[in-house]
């Protein structure tokens, strides 16, 4: 069922439907066929309108209507409602009062119509909106008003387990396509009161239907509020992904890092919010947008918090050491080969010059031909019919790899260099900022094929400043490094035991609602049996 | 929102604005003058450092939230503040190109002879200008980071170093001539004076009053560094070789073997050194852009920092045509400059505050960053 705000536009929204939206903004009319031609009108017409006329032998044969738009409302619900309302169209009721249409209006709604959840419009506009959401519009003849029933439906994805975001130990669930899906996955786990569910629309075309979920009480307010007015400030035609909004809503618009985290696991998007964070559902994807977030929470797996600390622990720092392998290793190779030989042992450094004996190219050229080859590669894996993709590895395992070694055209340290950056970046759990790492690397590959190690430092001290400028929804990116919060460390690259993080994240969850567990819980032998 | 730096990120801020240079070269001058007892002339430097430090705080505490120009024209009234302001302007200005020179020539010494010069300073000014354009904020968090890698860095060099330390070679202690001592010990006090930046940072930070705290522990930090590689240097080569060393600290480096597989890591130390250069070249150009944006009463800041970062390219790249040209600057010019800008200047800065004393409490307001 649409929230009432989804079926009572903004005049900004529909700044482009004007003409239109004049005409629809006319309120309903006590003429039935006059009020379904202005209803077909404003839907476009179109096969996929349907539309049931009905009489009531009780209110001296009153003709009202059903409306919906099929393919998007459930069938089930649609039969179930149609067969009640025949049944009671063809009764007799004694306490009907012939002629007088309100009182089959309220006959409809009181007694007659098997929906749950019911509301009413009273013009063409919201009766129409309304049914693009999927709801059916029951229309009286000689009423002013219309009621619309929640029938959403339609075919929409089962939930699945999150393709990008896999754990070995936790929920298998995923968020989906379907908005009150990812919502009821979040309600099914969060069982509080407290839980916020704020609905938006935006997309003047879309009409794309957006929840801002937080938590009351654990979330900082200053925070839901700025979320609330960036969303609110959005003025485009069409939402079809988070992404459009994530666009609109981060601090600054120029930057390679993902200043907002997404999700597509429902136990994330909670966890996140037991921290105080926001999340923005966004109808149509399962990718859910959670704020703030720093720069540290792009390291961390849901599973983190499942497995045992230690190992958790563990992870996370080879989750970080790829991260800077992935942006740093083939300018480090460039600056050392190329400027700095000294560095390396004897022995090396002749395996190192036999092999690169005999190549045409430069460090820095070798290593874009393989780094450039190599996004190739992937690009075609992701587009390419899932069948091919075997056939496109041994294809760059083999003929871009080992050939072009036997060609003397690549070293077999620059393959081996570029391998390992490639896996190294598939080990960052998001993906967005391995993509950051991507792009990263390219600028100091030529710093480092420039400048050797100084023009790799130069890039890296941009690149902090850069990172200890950011902010998201006015948090410190790198927080807790800058500033420093050493309370927010036990879960950064530490993850302490659940019994040792007492208190929500400072600085991100509200001031006044830190605590998040009892004392006293770290388990001990049984001083009775010992 | 108003800039917010906490007491922590200052400490980084002073520190990274004194060790850099000091650490450079000083401890081959030292060594040369005090030989092997340079590291006493550290401590001396360090003690009047402090000194210096308390009194900049002292002077800091008396602002009350107003930036410094803004500060020095309230109290002194607008021909002075602006002069003042323009003063340290052009003194910042020209410290920072003679970093940022001094730096040129030590890369290119070190690893780029190749390398035209004014590709050196250009992308040195580049990054120092586009760290100012990211705020005072992110040069204060970037300060800190570095600090962190410090912190872990330092022990770990001197644990690999420890086998190659002879402690004999200091002894016997207090051999030299008290005087050798006192005078090896001015080049470090000159460049501990530029804890005098504290003037214009304090309005920036969360807590003003906490100014003392941070400005006495980055002296200590800073000078700490410098004890320290003139320890490393000393106990490693022994005074006959240090005074014939550049950069003690990259040879003092250069010796680690690890294994078969880890030799020659000083090109990692100078890697990291890079990063506590860049926030020193971040600090003084924000001090050049903060001092003469005010006192001009100038309208983008974003345009002054390119204007000032241009004209830092031109100068250092044309300015001294030899190497040697930038290092009688830094040794014989700058000396006497850093004493006058960041000793005389505060000096009689706070003889005009307690002038003005009674002048101020009858005006009182305050006008935040």
């Amino acid at each position: 069922m649409p929230n009432d705000k989804n079926t009572i536009s903004s005049g900004k929204q529909n700044s482009s439907l004007s003409g239109k939206v004049k005409q629809a903004e006319q309120v309903l009319l006590p003429d039935l066929d006059v009020n379904l031609e202005r209803l077909h009108r404003f839907l476009g017409g179109g096969e996929d309108i349907a539309c049931r006329t009905l009489q009531h032998r009780s209110f001296d044969n009153t003709r009202y209507a059903l409306l919906y738009i099929d393919g998007i409302v459930e069938g089930t619900s649609i039969n179930t409602m149609l067969l009640s309302l025949l049944d009671d169209a063809n009764n007799q009721y004694s306490d009907s009062v012939s002629g007088e249409t309100p009182d089959l209006y309220r006959h409809l709604t009181d007694r007659s119509i098997a929906i749950g959840r019911l509301s009413e419009v009273s013009t063409i506009e919201q009766a129409g909106y309304a049914m693009l959401e999927g709801c059916t519009v029951l229309v009286v003849d000689g009423c002013l008003r219309a009621i619309v029933m929640d029938t959403c439906g339609g075919k929409t994805r089962a939930v699945e387990e999150p393709s990008s975001q896999t754990v070995i130990r936790g929920p298998k669930e995923g968020f989906t396509e379907n908005l009150r899906t990812n919502t009821s996955l979040i309600r099914r786990i969060i069982k509080s009161p407290d839980l916020r569910f704020d609905y938006k629309v935006i997309g003047h075309q879309t009409r794309t239907n957006v929840a801002v979920v937080y938590l009351e009480g654990i979330a900082e307010q200053e925070i839901v509020k700025e979320v609330h007015r960036r969303l609110d400030k959005i003025d485009i035609d069409g939402v079809l992904e988070s992404g459009y909004i994530e666009e609109f809503i981060q601090d600054r618009a120029f930057t390679p890092f993902p200043l907002l985290q997404n999700t597509e696991r429902p136990d994330t998007a909670s966890a996140a919010l037991l921290e105080g964070q926001v999340v923005i559902i966004v109808s149509g994807t399962p990718f859910a947008l959670v704020a703030p977030v720093t720069f540290v929470k792009f390291f961390q797996s849901s599973e983190d918090y499942y497995q045992r600390y230690d190992i958790a622990t563990f992870l996370r720092i080879i989750r970080m050491a790829s991260f800077f392998i992935s942006m740093l290793l083939p300018s480090l190779y460039i600056a050392i080969t190329t400027f700095h030989q000294e560095m390396l042992p004897t022995s090396l450094l002749i395996s190192l010059a036999a092999q690169r004996e005999g190549i045409p190219f430069p460090a820095l050229l070798e290593a874009f031909l393989m780094e450039i080859t190599f996004e190739i590669l992937r690009e075609a894996g992701v587009r390419m019919p899932r069948i091919i993709g075997p056939a496109i590895s041994i294809v760059g395992a083999l003929v871009l790899g080992q050939a072009a070694v036997q060609a003397g055209i690549i070293s077999a340290a620059m393959v081996i260099v570029v391998s390992f950056t490639a896996i190294a970046s598939f080990v960052i759990p998001a993906v967005n900022m391995g993509i950051a790492a991507r792009l990263i690397r390219f600028v100091l590959m030529i710093l480092a094929g420039t400048f050797g190690l100084f023009g790799i430092m130069s890039g890296l001290m941009i690149l902090l400043a850069h990172l200890c400028g950011l902010r998201s929804f006015g948090k410190p990116y790198m927080m807790p490094f800058a500033p420093f919060v050493a309370s927010n460390l036990k879960d950064v690259l530490l993850r302490v035991p659940w019994w040792a993080m007492r208190k929500r994240p400072l600085n991100i969850s509200s001031d006044n609602n830190l605590i998040r567990e009892g004392t006293g819980q770290k388990p001990k032998p049984d001083q009775e049996g010992a | 929102m108003k800039p917010a730096i906490s007491t922590a990120q200052t400490v980084a801020l002073i520190q990274s604005a004194i060790t850099p240079t000091m650490v450079l070269a000083l401890p081959s001058v030292m060594v040369s003058i005090a030989h092997h007892d340079a590291w006493i002339s550290g401590i001396v430097a360090a003690i009047v450092g402090l000194v210096m430090a308390l009194g900049i705080a002292m002077i800091g505490r008396a602002n009350k939230g107003q930036l410094f120009v803004a500060w020095m024209e309230s109290r002194f009234g607008r021909p002075i503040g602006v002069t003042v302001g323009i003063m340290l302007g052009i003194y910042y200005f020209n410290a920072f190109c003679v970093i940022v020179r001094t730096f040129a020539n030590f890369v290119s010494d070190i690893v780029l002879d190749a390398t035209p010069l004014f590709l050196l300073t250009g992308i040195m000014v580049l990054v120092a200008a586009f760290t100012v354009m990211q705020g005072i904020e992110a040069i204060a968090r970037s300060a800190f980071m570095v600090l962190l890698l410090i912190m872990v860095i330092i022990p770990v060099s001197v644990f690999i170093l420890y086998t190659d330390i002879s402690f004999e070679r200091l002894i016997p202690v207090l051999d030299t001539n008290l005087v050798r001592i006192a005078v090896a010990s001015f080049p470090p006090i000159g460049l501990l004076s530029e804890v005098s930046v504290l003037l214009l940072i304090i309005p920036y930070m969360k807590k003003p009053a906490s100014c003392l705290r941070a400005s006495l522990i980055g002296t200590l930090l800073g000078s700490s560094q410098l004890v320290l590689v003139i320890l490393l240097a000393l106990t490693i080569f022994g005074q006959q070789l240090v005074p014939l060393m550049s950069y003690a600290f990259v040879n003092v480096m250069a010796i680690v073997e690890v294994g078969e597989f880890l030799e020659r890591i000083e090109v990692f130390t100078v890697s990291v050194w890079f990063l506590t250069m860049y926030i020193k070249l971040a600090v003084f150009l924000f001090a050049t852009v903060h001092c003469l944006f005010h006192s001009l009463r100038l309208h983008s800041e974003r345009h002054t920092v390119i204007g000032i970062s241009i004209l830092a390219v031109a100068t250092t790249s044309g300015e001294w045509p030899r190497n040697m040209n930038t290092g009688m600057m830094a040794t014989l010019v700058n000396m006497p400059v850093l004493l006058i800008m960041n000793i005389a200047m505060p000096v009689l800065i706070a003889i005009g505050l307690l002038i003005t004393r009674g002048k101020s409490k009858q005006k009182g307001g305050m006008q935040g960053p």
